[in-house]
Order: structure tokens, then sequence, then C-alpha cells
């Protein structure tokens, strides 16, 4: 596990080697701070062998599971729920779950600024000559897993020196890439941002009340009747049919969650 | 990644619903695949192509592991225009509503069987017969809503009201303030401001608003003495027996309530 500050020095390493980059990473500083503070984490419960929706929304609970990868359970993870912080990267499921990123103060976490289940097929480096077997996959998550009350700080500090615009870092389409390459070097095999946006592995359940969640965002208007009573002000329908994560990301980008 | 399909050549897999629902009615954009291509028919072309997010098969798999989607029992052709119309038990007048498909026309393949007892029907909602099926379902649904709580049978109401929103073609602010009221008088007062809450977030301040309106005009009519009372075979027949009747009445007492606002507008805001 690294420290935030061993992992933004290499984002700043980076910076030295682009007077541009760093230019712009000065420009989107605060910026970048002020909407990495309000960058939810982002569920959505869609992973084979996970529970069913109607056990989740019946229990109340977002229920932490064994890590998805081996490297990650060699890097300490022994339990692992999973979020994108501040978009909707996984694309898939009827719910999106955002949750308030105050839980990474409370709650074990790690994170990377990446993917980790795409280590292991939909990811590799951009340099192509980079060895890439199991043995470079362990290293290169290792070199990259932080603290996860450091998410935030990190992220910050990740927009300002990746998009000319820090909101981009929201925006941006499910196969699209930075403004600058990553400093990590990971590229997707098929451009998904995946291979750039910050996943946090939380090591514990997360109750669904309303002091952790900020919003649920539902495809459709019908499953209204399956939210409980008291997360029902909760509730965000998305905007138009099949058109969650556009409603995540105008949820984050407007400040209209309530 | 955004996936396309020739309609001639896809088969509907599954639906994009989960599979069991407290909710009576469920609508669902199909999932369609061709040799290992699977897509998520959002749209359907001119040109004959059915077009939506692609999916890996193992994406699809966690989907109905998950419960946030159904698999189809009996896979069957892709026809432009089609989605799946979940029909639950808890949809009261199923069998009625089935029939109407049949006979409008819209109904793709005979219905299958889902889980808990659901229907499953593939309906062509290129049809315009599609849309007014849902409308009058819909109005029905109110209808019967606003004469079960006359009559002060809230769980009824309540349970109209469900299917008001659930079969209505995106929000709908009378279903929604129906839906807020008959918490309200079920002692479900959380949820009841959830919805208005709900509404605002989902919709925006004007959109809430109409809600907010709608319920408070509901709430004064319900504080009415009205002439449905005096009538009660007709209000619990409601719509289907009576229709003429019960539009004149409807008429009736809406332009008495508008009277009585433009009379006395503290009563409104009260």
């Amino acid at each position: 596990m690294q420290t935030l500050h061993t992992m933004l020095t290499r984002i700043h390493q980076c910076l030295d080697l682009d007077t541009e980059r760093a230019k712009a990473a000065e420009h989107n500083r605060a910026d970048a701070r002020s909407l990495a503070k309000r960058l939810p984490l982002v569920h959505r419960t869609v992973r084979v062998g996970g529970p069913r929706l109607s056990e989740v929304l019946a229990t109340g609970r977002l229920i932490a599971g064994n890590p998805c990868t081996h490297r990650e359970a060699h890097c300490g993870i022994q339990r692992a729920l999973y979020f994108f912080l501040g978009c909707g990267a996984f694309p898939e499921g009827a719910v999106a779950f955002l949750a308030d990123s105050a839980v990474l103060d409370r709650t074990p976490a790690t994170f990377t600024p990446f993917d980790t289940g795409a280590l292991e097929r939909h990811a590799c480096p951009h340099d192509g000559a980079v060895p890439w077997g199991d043995a470079e996959k362990d290293a290169f998550l290792a070199r990259h897993l932080g603290f996860g009350q450091h998410a935030l700080d990190f992220s910050a500090e990740y927009l300002a020196s990746h998009f000319h615009s820090p909101v981009d870092y929201v925006r941006r389409q499910q196969h699209s890439e930075p403004d600058f390459p990553t400093y990590h070097g990971l590229k997707s095999t098929s451009g998904d941002r995946r291979a750039w946006s910050i996943e946090v592995q939380l090591g514990g359940d997360l109750a669904l009340d309303a002091p952790h969640m900020r919003a649920i965002v539902l495809g459709q208007p019908d499953l209204l009747a399956d939210i409980p009573d008291d997360l029902v002000g909760r509730v965000v329908i998305a905007d138009a049919e099949g058109s969650i994560t556009p409603t995540i990301h105008r949820l984050i980008t407007s400040e209209a969650i309530v | 990644m955004s996936g396309c399909l020739a309609i001639a050549d896809s088969t509907i897999i599954g639906a994009m619903t989960p599979p069991t629902s407290n909710s009576p009615f469920n609508r669902a954009n199909l999932v369609v695949r061709h040799d290992d291509v699977i897509v998520t028919a959002l749209a359907y072309t001119r040109d004959g192509n059915v077009e939506g997010p692609s999916l890996d098969a193992e994406a699809w798999q966690a989907l109905l592991t998950t419960g946030q989607a159904l698999a189809v029992p009996e896979p069957a052709a892709l026809v432009s225009g089609a989605a799946l119309w979940v029909l639950r038990p808890s949809l009261p007048r199923r069998a009625r509503a089935l029939q109407d498909l049949r006979t409008s026309g819209v109904l793709l393949h005979e219905h299958m069987l889902g889980e808990v007892d659901s229907w499953l029907v593939l309906v062509d909602e290129s049809q315009p017969a599609a849309s007014y099926l849902r409308d009058r379902w819909r109005a029905e649904a109110i209808d019967a809503a606003q004469a079960m709580a006359r009559s002060a049978q809230w769980p009824r109401a309540q349970a109209e009201a469900e299917i008001a929103h659930a079969v209505a073609r995106g929000l709908d602010p009378e279903a929604l303030a129906f839906l807020m009221l008959t918490y309200e008088h079920c002692g479900r007062q959380t949820r009841s401001t959830g919805i208005l809450t709900m509404a605002r977030s989902s919709r925006g301040e004007d959109f809430a608003r109409q809600v907010d309106e709608r319920l408070e005009l509901l709430r004064f009519q319900m504080a009415q003495p009205v002439i449905i009372r005096s009538s009660p075979s007709t209000a619990h027949a409601g719509p289907a027996r009576t229709p003429s009747l019960w539009a004149q009445m409807q008429v009736v007492a809406r332009r008495g309530i508008k009277q009585t606002l433009q009379q006395h507008p503290n009563k409104a805001a009260s």
C-alpha cells in the first residue's frame, strides 16, 4: 500500500516532464479540489455470484465480498465492496447507489486509479514493449494501491493533472480517454474508461441508510415499488430509458443530490 | 460499447428488469443476441437494425444472477419496436390486460411464465395501441384510486395508485400525487414525503411543484362532500361499467372544485 505522498509524487514526476500539462494542472487545481470534495462513491450491484438486487434492498445493505482477483488478496484486501469514485464507470445494472465519500473516514478501504479487475484482461501498459505477466501485474497493483481515506485528496490532483477541465473526469463517455496520458501508464484494450477511473475497494458492508446514501438512481420508474420507505427520498429516476450513467453524471456535476 | 444488430438476425433472450418485483407492472428493454453479440435494445432503426449498449456474456450472466435482468423462458425472434411488459400477480385486472393486448394486436408472442407467476409479454410498442393501452390502464387505476379514496378504502386506493404509477409512461404528477395521498392515509408518511423529494431530484423543482399542487387539489377534493358518495354502486364499478355517467360526474365535480377554488382561494392554500 502506498502513502498519499508517494502517489502524488508519481503524478508530479509526470508533470515535471511536460510543462504544458503542469500549467494545466496548476490552473485546474482549485476546481479539482472543489469537485473532489463532492464526488460520491458509485456502486452498481452487478457481479457474478453477488447478491440479488432484491436481497440487497430487503437486507438494506451492500455486502462486501471476496476480492474479484487474487492479486488484491495478495495485497491484503480481504473483503471488498467496489465503487468508482465520482463516475458511473461500470455501465451495467438497473440501479446505481451513490454513497457519501465520508464512509471512507469510517470504514477501512483502498483505492486504485484504475479498475483492478481490468488488469486481468482489459488493460495493458501504453508501452507495448513492457512485459505484462502475472508478476508485473502484481507489482503494478501494489505500486498504485492507496489508503481509502486519501482517495479524495489523491483524486483532486489526479483530476487536475489529467483533464483540461476536471469535471470532464465525471462526464467522459464509457469509451474515452483522459486529455493527458495516465501517469500510471495503463490503457484499456478497448478504450474503456475503467482503465483510468478511480476505483475504491471498501473493506466492509455499507448500510443503505440515509446518512450513507446520497442517491439511488433507478433505470425505470416502476422499480420505485422495490425501494424501502426510508430510502424513497433518496431515489432519482433516470432521465430517460437506459440512461443511468448520464443521470449519475448530471447529479454529480450539478450538485442536485438532495 | 454501443452495439448494432440486424433485427432479422436477432433473437430475444431476455430483458432489463428484475425477475421479481413489488411493482404490479414492469416495462423493460429487450436483450437480444446474434451469435456472440449481445445488445440491449434501446432503439430500432428504419433500416432494420437494433441498437444499444453491448454486453459480453459474463456481464449478461452477472445481470441475471444478481436479479437485475431476466431471461425469457423461450427465445423469440425479434420484431422492430418490441419490448417486454411484465404483468405481475399483484396487477388486479391482469387477465383483462392480457386480453386487451391480444385484441389490440400488439402482442407479439403468447405470454410466457416468469418467476413468481409473473406473465412475460412481448409487445410491439411501435404501434400506437400499445401506448393507448397503458394510458387507459393508468386512467382506470386513477379513477379506481379516487373512488376507493372517497370511500376511505385507503389500502385499496394505495394499490390502485401504485398501478397507475407503474403503468404510466414516465413519471406522472397525478399518479405521484395519488401515491403520496394514499401513503399518507396508510400511515406511511416517510414514503409519502419521499415521493415528493424523489420527484424534485428526478425532474426538477417545477415538476415537484406540479405534484404538490395535484396533491393539494386531491386533498381538497377528498375533503368535499361529493356526489359520488351518493351513488356507491357507480363509484365501485368505476368507468368500466358506466363510463359516460362516470365521466359526466367527474366533469361536474371538477367544475365545482374549480369554482370553489376561485371563490375561496384560501381553501386551496390551506
